[in-house]
């Protein structure tokens, strides 16, 4: 729904709309599906210049077909597979993040949500070499931490610190300052986060339903469309920034005590692919470093494909997490353009 | 593509009054003054500047996405920050050198395990001076369940006391322990009381104040936030949208004016699978709240600390003991060697500390 | 707190009052673009509007300092005595008697001597501050047996021999029987109506400083199957928030005298038996009232040990399981003839 304002295109002037709007015509789509002669009679306008306006708000505003060969080939030139480090997880995913798709994380408290963030982030910045953009509302991310990872990698001074500059983080604490951030990021932001060398490949934003959760429940009625929009500013930037988002949220439990991700129905369309991410309970010790992720939404890879994996060598054992890393990599039809 | 009005932190009322007028993006708005902008959404003058402040503000403050910095700032910012020691040096270790700053903890345990210890023990040491490897702040302790007893803080304060006074070698430490003795840890120690869960929220809506009143505060102990929230709620989902909404706080908070937030909560028996276990108390959700989680418990005569959730350090547990003194090491058999090592525990942070620096400098 | 007195523009005032929200707890738990639509306040009005709302919330319990705690400048949050037990050893263990502010728990098994000890609560209360009274009555109510009438006479005559420190004359003054209100309560509502409205009225009046509650456990677990554990803790806690926070706005000391519970599996309740790996037994009610006792003490009976001191009767051991400000040790006791007295050695055995 467009309304019709003045400059949208050429000829439409302000007397022109005040005399449509008087017909009741406001939007482009009433202008579009009114009788133009008997509406050139009865708002005593042109039919030339009804007729011009018409068909250049028609050029604006309708979709252009593509075929489905360009797409492939547009496919094909630009989607990168980005490898997440850890042999598992890359095979769930069908050997990593792809650009241009939502990618969701879902889990308990301390099922390793953010430890796979990072985790990601570090394998693209110091492996791939590429930037990537960290939106972080729970405060969890620790850079002590990343240092660490990025250790294992390299032991090269001067890489660890490019590594961490191609990460770039944000905090945000309410949906408004992730609407703000997300925005500028697509109108001006990409050349800013980007370190010089490398092209941003990877949004993160973890948690999203940290901040989703505070606008939805309640009486809030625009909880709901405030999710949706959030929704679609991340799809239009994996789409027009090519880059791959990976977004994390929590769990609730249905009436059967079975785990569901959260944030409901609508929200589960939006992420691409989603995975499980549970802690391996072992009877006697409340301690454990091993977790299973699970498909639980692909459009590559069949449901309920279910890996198990060691949170810590991910960020301790460097030479089995390199080895893995590479190996994703052999793996990618096309390797990342740039 | 533009930056859509509903986006926009105002009224939902007069959003919906802005979009059926035909007010779709921000650039719509940018070049409407007040007056004009009232009477083409039917909104109200008063309405009309606050949007047109909203919208202005946005395209003034530039481009920057929001306050973002690079992991290799945020690292640097990181180790400026610290972290309180707990006087345990085990638990220390597991934590990566004590109790982050900037970050928020949540503490659960069992009643009599030791919690609120250890928030005691934390608001004592955090106001350890920095050249004995402490970070000289203020703590603000804000009791809910009443056990925040000043008996208990006296006696710890004191052993802390006695303990740097042991420890001080050269002049420097010697002229700041004149500035480190009871009563300066009691004059530096703020307390809340909060009867109800409405007090609580008021108090924790007015902390950013005192914060910035107090900026030596380092850290703000919560203890508990279980207790006013499990009574009085009928409404359940209404208390998880009010926790969701103070750990969104307490996060802001810890970022904004580098403290650690100390959360304690109440353990709560869950039947499952014919077995009842305990588990931390306000339901799952609440789970994600804090950063990292720390559950005390018992094993036999035991006490013993799990670290069982952290996005930065590995799981694991170690024994701890509460002494008439406060939080401390487990004495093993190999009493000679425990007690000089647990007797250096700040002196030990200091080591860490300049270890740290020195990485930080070279790379 | 009334709405019209905040320090607010008239205008906001008003529209705050249209939509119908008339307390703290409603503002507050309201989410900010929540409380515009209600009250078609802008933005910043809704901020200013829930400053002002924090801020009298605030004003019943500013900021101090511990070191004002400490130096007694705040009476009402840290009253900086105790009440005493009557028995030096006994005030010793628990530093100097039974906290003001809080609920102290004593559980024990029956004929542990758990009555006595409250009893003996009852007539100490009523001393001046001097002797480690709070010069004021206590309320005791039953719900298990009939009140021990006999036995609270009897203490009362001997009650120089307990109290020795203070003057006969000052003592005679007292009335201690009729200080002490005894309030029967047959099921969980007479309970609940006894402390919500009949026990704030005694101790408004400044009649009462002590409320002793003989037990809690009897009502609670039988008007409850085992399989409503769920409303059982709803209410539990309800009946223990309503305590707490009598204690804490009359500075009165809250005793409630629990039964105990065997440990029917160890193995699965490893986690929560408190650390004490050798006990049989454990006090009533579970986890949903321990989280809500500041201090819990527990009465054994010693058999097969000699009697201490020469007393007579099987000697009880009073223990500390829980309190924030007292290390886990125990105290020999007995019971005798003026009450419950314990004996500093050799009892007092740290067991952490």
């Amino acid at each position: 729904m467009v309304f019709l304002r003045e400059g949208l295109c050429p000829g439409l002037t302000g007397e022109f709309i005040q005399a449509l709007r008087a017909k009741d015509i406001t939007t482009v789509e009433d202008l579009v599906f009114a009788d133009t002669e008997e509406l050139a009679q009865k708002c005593s306008v042109s039919y030339k210049a009804l007729l011009a306006v018409r068909r250049v708000l028609l050029a604006q505003h309708s979709a252009f077909p593509v075929s489905g060969a360009d797409l492939y080939e547009e496919l094909l030139s630009s989607t990168a597979i980005l490898s997440t480090g850890n042999a598992s997880l890359d095979k769930l995913l069908d050997s990593g993040l792809y650009t241009g798709e939502l990618t969701e994380l879902v889990g308990a408290p301390g099922s390793g949500k953010t430890q796979v963030c990072c985790g990601v982030s570090v394998n693209i910045a110091c492996e791939l070499k590429q930037s990537v953009l960290y939106v972080d509302s729970t405060g969890g991310l620790s850079a002590e931490h990343l240092l660490q990872m990025v250790k294992a990698k390299t032991n090269n001074m001067e890489e660890q610190v490019e590594a961490l500059k191609r990460i770039q983080v944000t905090r945000v604490f309410d949906i408004f300052s992730l609407f703000e951030c997300l925005h500028n990021l697509r109108s001006t932001g990409i050349a800013q986060v980007v370190a010089r060398g490398s092209s941003l490949k990877a949004v993160i934003v973890d948690s999203v339903s940290a901040v989703l959760a505070l606008a939805l429940g309640g009486k809030q009625t625009e909880g709901m469309s405030l999710m949706m929009q959030i929704a679609g500013e991340l799809r239009t930037i994996a789409k027009d920034l090519n880059v791959a988002v990976l977004v994390t949220n929590h769990v609730t439990r249905d009436s059967n005590g079975m785990l569901k991700a959260g944030l409901g129905q609508s929200w589960s369309h939006v992420p691409r692919t989603r995975i499980l991410l549970q802690r391996v309970e072992q009877s006697g010790s409340t301690c454990c470093n091993l977790r299973t992720a699970t498909v639980i939404k692909s459009s590559r890879q069949p449901c309920h494909l279910t890996e198990e994996f060691d949170m810590i060598s991910w960020a301790q054992s460097g030479d089995e997490v390199s080895g893995s890393g590479s190996q994703g990599k052999r793996k990618l039809p096309i390797d990342s353009p740039s | 593509m533009q930056r859509t009005v509903s986006s926009l932190p105002i009224a939902p009322p007069v959003k919906v009054k802005l979009i059926s007028s035909g007010f779709q993006y921000v650039a719509d708005l940018c070049d409407l003054r007040p007056l004009q902008l009232s009477k083409e959404a039917g909104i109200s003058q008063q309405e009309a500047v606050d949007v047109l402040q909203e919208v202005r503000g946005k395209r003034d403050q530039g481009v920057a996405p929001g306050g973002g910095l690079t992991a290799l700032e945020l690292f640097e910012k990181e180790q400026g920050l610290g972290s309180i020691v707990t006087f345990c040096s085990a638990l220390d270790s597991v934590l990566g050198g004590g109790l982050p700053v900037g970050k928020t903890s949540e503490v659960c345990g069992a009643p009599g395990v030791g919690k609120t210890q250890l928030c005691i023990q934390l608001a004592v040491d955090v106001q350890i001076p920095l050249c004995f490897g402490g970070l000289g702040g203020h703590a603000v302790y804000i009791d809910t369940e009443g056990s925040f007893l000043v008996q208990r803080v006296v006696d710890m304060a004191e052993a802390a006391v006695k303990h740097c006074s042991l420890l001080a070698e050269d002049t420097e430490q010697r002229e700041a322990l004149k500035g480190f003795t009871l009563e300066t840890i009691l004059s530096n120690l703020f307390l809340f009381r909060c009867h109800d869960y409405v007090e609580l929220l008021a108090e924790i809506y007015l902390l950013p104040d005192f914060l910035a009143q107090h900026p030596e505060v380092r850290l703000v102990v919560i203890d508990s936030i279980a207790f006013p929230f499990r009574h009085d709620f009928e409404d359940l989902s209404q208390r998880t949208r009010l926790l969701n909404g103070l750990a969104q706080q307490l996060i802001q908070m810890a970022t904004q004016h580098n403290i650690a937030v100390v959360l304690t909560n109440q353990m709560t028996t869950k039947v499952g699978n014919g077995q009842s276990k305990l588990v931390p108390a306000l339901g799952e959700s609440w789970g994600h709240a804090a950063t990292q989680r720390l559950i005390l418990h018992w094993e036999g005569q035991q006490r013993l600390a799990s670290l069982y959730k952290s996005p930065s350090h590995p799981e694991a547990t170690v024994p701890y003991q509460i002494t008439g003194e406060g939080f401390r090491d487990v004495i093993t058999t190999d009493c000679l060697n425990v007690s000089a090592d647990s007797s250096a525990i700040p002196s030990g942070n200091a080591c860490k500390r300049l270890r740290l620096e020195g990485d930080n400098s070279h790379i | 707190m009334d709405i019209g007195h905040l320090e607010l523009n008239p205008r906001i005032i008003n529209a705050v009052k249209k939509a119908n929200l008339r307390s703290a707890r409603d503002i507050l738990s309201l989410s900010d673009s929540d409380l515009q639509r209600l009250t078609h306040l802008s933005a910043s009005n809704v901020r200013s509007v829930r400053s002002a709302v924090a801020l009298a919330c605030r004003s019943r319990s500013p900021a101090v300092t511990a070191l004002q705690l400490y130096r007694g400048e705040r009476p009402a949050l840290e009253p900086g005595h105790k009440l005493t037990t009557g028995c030096p050893a006994l005030d010793s263990l628990l530093r100097g008697g039974v906290s003001l502010t809080g609920i102290t728990e004593l559980a024990g098994e029956s004929g542990a001597g758990k009555t006595q000890l409250g009893l003996q609560l009852c007539l100490t209360v009523q001393y001046p501050r001097e002797y480690g009274g709070l010069s004021s009555g206590a309320v005791f109510i039953c719900t298990e047996d009939s009140f021990p009438i006999k036995r609270l006479r009897q203490l009362i005559t001997l009650q120089s021999r307990l109290k020795a420190d203070c003057p006969e004359d000052q003592r005679r003054r007292i009335p201690f029987s009729d200080n002490i209100y005894v309030e029967h309560a047959a099921d969980l509502g007479a309970l609940q109506t006894c402390i919500s409205q009949r026990v704030p009225i005694l101790l408004s009046q400044g009649l009462v400083r002590l409320v002793v509650v003989d037990s809690v456990a009897a009502l609670f677990r039988c008007e409850f199957r085992p399989e409503e554990t769920v409303e059982r803790a709803r209410h539990l806690l309800a009946f223990a928030s309503t305590l707490h926070r009598l204690s804490h706005s009359f500075c009165a000391p809250v005793l409630c005298i629990n039964q105990v519970t065997d440990v029917v599996d160890p193995s699965g309740l490893a986690v929560s038996n408190m650390g004490l790996a050798e006990t049989k037994v454990l006090p009533a009610l579970g986890m949903a009232w321990a989280n809500q006792v500041l201090v819990r003490l527990m009465l054994r009976r010693m058999e097969g040990h000699k009697s201490v001191d020469g007393w007579s009767g099987t000697p009880r051991k009073l223990e500390v399981l829980l309190a924030p400000h007292l290390p886990r040790t125990s105290c020999l006791c007995s019971i005798v003839e003026e009450g419950v007295r314990g004996s500093f050695t050799p009892g007092s055995t740290p067991l952490d």
